[in-house]
């Protein structure tokens, strides 16, 4: 019997030769399998891994930077996705790739540097890897005493009392230099918060507040934060939460958390080596989603209430009107199908439709503790990445921007195409499609300076241009968001697609 | 008090022979960086008590030093498993944070780590057979 090797071989070039058949699931893959693919699938150029860990240029600018629009638009996702012919087998595992869009009336200059973790740092002294990762098996991979031995850094990023942060979800934060992107440390906020998990969506309230929560799969806790506009530790505290999930986003109100448990849940396999931590959870569409409300004030008030099993990645807003009434809007799935599979698939090169999210209101009443949710909008458009209006964060709001795509519509990429401005009132949208060889990214509101909250301001996110091999920073217009890009920044390279950003304005 | 008053007297204990067949058991335990505080050890020889933080047929508190040190007692042969902390605020437990993660350093026979938390005991678990000699690495 031939083995894989020889049947490529006699495959030869042939376009037959890409198909998905020859990498079944449970093959260990490759960087070898990769290129192969890239070569008849170019927009699998948003997964290639990066083969340097700086990178610099000015970009090539096209349109006007618009008077007022002054600062960096810092963002973050996996960019190390290959040690040798290893090749993680999840989106998600990447080590780090911070990345600094500076943006002038000069123009655009960029910056991406591979975050310095220690566990970066002790593989790349190694020349293999050692730890175990998130939706990978690593042969071989060490046991680890803390998550942060796997921290990757490489979901999302913080800006809180002049200081920048790249943010992982299961660990702690590391701190890096805005101007050169270096790894300073990993950061605690405070002796006793050492080590603790601090997830990749902490909110900063009207008063410069910070919030946020993290989850321990085997302590089975929640770990709430609250740290004043300086980041000195205010209240830390750990609630029973058992089994835990994988909650990724929550929401803060003027009064309350709430943080969403979806029935995803750990289930210990003998054989831990053999699979990743993600193999290791369980979907449960028959359980409850449980959703835990905790008073701001005093962390041990808190309650749980029930939805029926649904799965949401992203929330755009929170906030609470005087009656006590919650309202919060999330992009949410039936399921976490598309991390549990299509993430994997698409490492592997196997087109996947990873769009399953439609947008939905949710309405907590804290007097009656009742719960409800309902649509928002049309619900044959997918939408993902929810951003706002920094100034209306945990306040009512009445905008949204997401990357969006009509459900009907085939990419090649199975990623969505488009960036739409939401109404919540009126559940009108505004959008502008990229053309179909740009694949885009998060896209944040940046207001104008001395405007209104949700009026004058830019829509403005990264795309990748996979036929030219370029990435390019946008800039559209809020106000006249269908008419596409004011201006284009691109950069002589392409970065690997990555998850969220944060727009730190210039003093 | 009398939590250490036990604690020494079952090391005393494990001075003496425990029967008649007895092989020796000598443990290095390193690397010790600070001299603060006191290594703690016991020695398990069967799952449950491993396991569940039962009754230990050796225990002893010994007085930390940089860089290492050791600990020598008579067991009957068998199969053993091994933890170890070292205490370096000497308030008689692993401290840990808010999810359970030790803030004080620690070690286990065989210098195995658990994936999902403490190690199983056929990981850390050996078989004492003859006189044996063990280094323990702690994990800072």
């Amino acid at each position: 019997m031939m083995n894989r090797r020889e049947l490529l071989k006699l495959l030869g070039a042939s376009p037959l030769l890409s198909t998905d058949l020859l990498w079944a699931r449970n093959e260990q893959l490759t960087a070898q399998q990769f290129r192969t693919q890239l070569g008849n699938k170019p927009w699998l150029l948003g997964y290639q891994s990066t083969n340097q860990n700086y990178y610099r240029a000015n970009a090539t600018l096209s349109g006007r930077i618009p008077k007022g629009l002054n600062g960096t638009l810092y963002r973050n996702g996996p960019g190390k996705s290959e040690h040798g012919e290893f090749r993680y087998e999840h989106w998600f595992d990447g080590d780090g790739l911070m990345q600094a869009y500076n943006i002038n009336s000069s123009g655009v200059q960029h910056q991406a540097r591979i975050t310095d973790t220690a566990k970066h740092r002790h593989e790349t002294e190694a020349g293999h890897v050692i730890y175990p990762a998130f939706g990978t098996a690593v042969p071989g991979a060490e046991n680890i005493r803390s998550p942060d031995q796997m921290n990757t850094a490489n979901i999302s990023v913080l800006s809180h009392h002049d200081r920048l942060f790249a943010l992982w979800e299961a660990g702690s934060a590391h701190e890096i230099d805005p101007d050169t992107l270096e790894t300073k440390a990993l950061h605690s906020f405070s002796p006793e918060s050492e080590g603790l998990p601090f997830s990749a969506h902490p909110k900063i309230d009207a008063s410069g507040h910070l919030w946020n929560f993290g989850y321990s799969t085997v302590a089975r806790k929640l770990v709430l934060w609250h740290m004043d506009p300086k980041g000195a530790m205010v209240k830390l505290s750990a609630i029973d939460c058992d089994p835990v999930g994988m909650p990724h986003d929550f929401i803060v109100t003027h009064s309350h958390l709430v943080i969403m448990i979806p029935p995803l849940y750990f289930e210990q396999t003998n054989d831990t080596h053999s699979n990743s931590f993600l193999a290791q959870h369980r979907w449960y569409s028959d359980r409850a989603t449980r959703i835990l409300i905790v008073r701001k004030d005093n962390f041990d008030e808190h309650y749980w209430l029930e939805l029926p099993a649904e799965w949401v990645f992203h929330f755009g807003n929170g906030w609470e009107d005087e009656s006590g009434v919650i309202r919060f809007d999330g992009a949410r799935a039936s399921d976490p199908s598309a991390m549990q599979h299509k993430f994997s698939d698409i490492m592997r090169g196997i087109h996947t439709d990873t769009g399953n999210a439609h947008h939905h209101s949710y309405r907590i009443d804290t007097r009656t503790r009742r719960i409800s949710t309902d649509t928002i909008g049309d619900q044959n458009i997918i939408t993902e990445f929810p951003t706002i209006d920094p100034r209306v964060s945990c306040k009512q709001n009445n905008q949204l921007v997401c990357l969006t795509r009509k459900q009907d519509v085939q990419q090649g990429h199975g990623l969505l195409n488009s960036v739409s401005l939401l109404n919540l009132k009126s559940e009108s949208m505004t959008t502008y499609t990229y053309p179909a060889s740009q694949i885009p990214e998060e896209h944040v509101f940046i207001p104008a300076p001395l405007s209104e909250p949700e009026t004058k301001g830019w829509i403005v996110g990264t795309t990748l241009d996979f036929e030219k091999q370029v990435s390019m920073l946008n800039i559209l217009d809020a106000q006249a968001l269908d008419a596409g890009p004011i201006a284009m920044a691109t950069l002589p390279y392409a970065m690997p697609l990555g998850f969220h950003g944060k727009f730190v304005a210039t003093a | 008090m009398m939590k250490s008053i036990k604690i020494l007297f079952l090391a005393l204990s494990t001075l003496t022979p425990l029967a008649a067949q007895a092989d020796s058991l000598e443990l290095k335990i390193q690397v010790i960086k600070s001299a603060k505080g006191k290594v703690r050890i016991a020695v398990y020889d069967n799952e449950s008590a491993y396991t569940e933080d039962g009754k230990p047929v050796a225990v002893a508190e010994l007085k930390a030093q940089t860089p290492s040190i050791y600990f020598k007692t008579e067991l009957p042969p068998g199969l053993y498993a091994v933890k170890l902390m070292h205490d370096i605020d000497d308030n008689k437990k692993l401290n840990v944070n808010l999810v359970g993660i030790p803030k004080e350093p620690y070690g286990f026979s065989n210098n195995t780590t658990g994936r999902f938390g403490p190690p199983k005991w056929k990981a850390a678990s050996f078989k004492l057979e003859g006189n044996t000699n063990l280094t323990i690495d702690l994990k800072h």
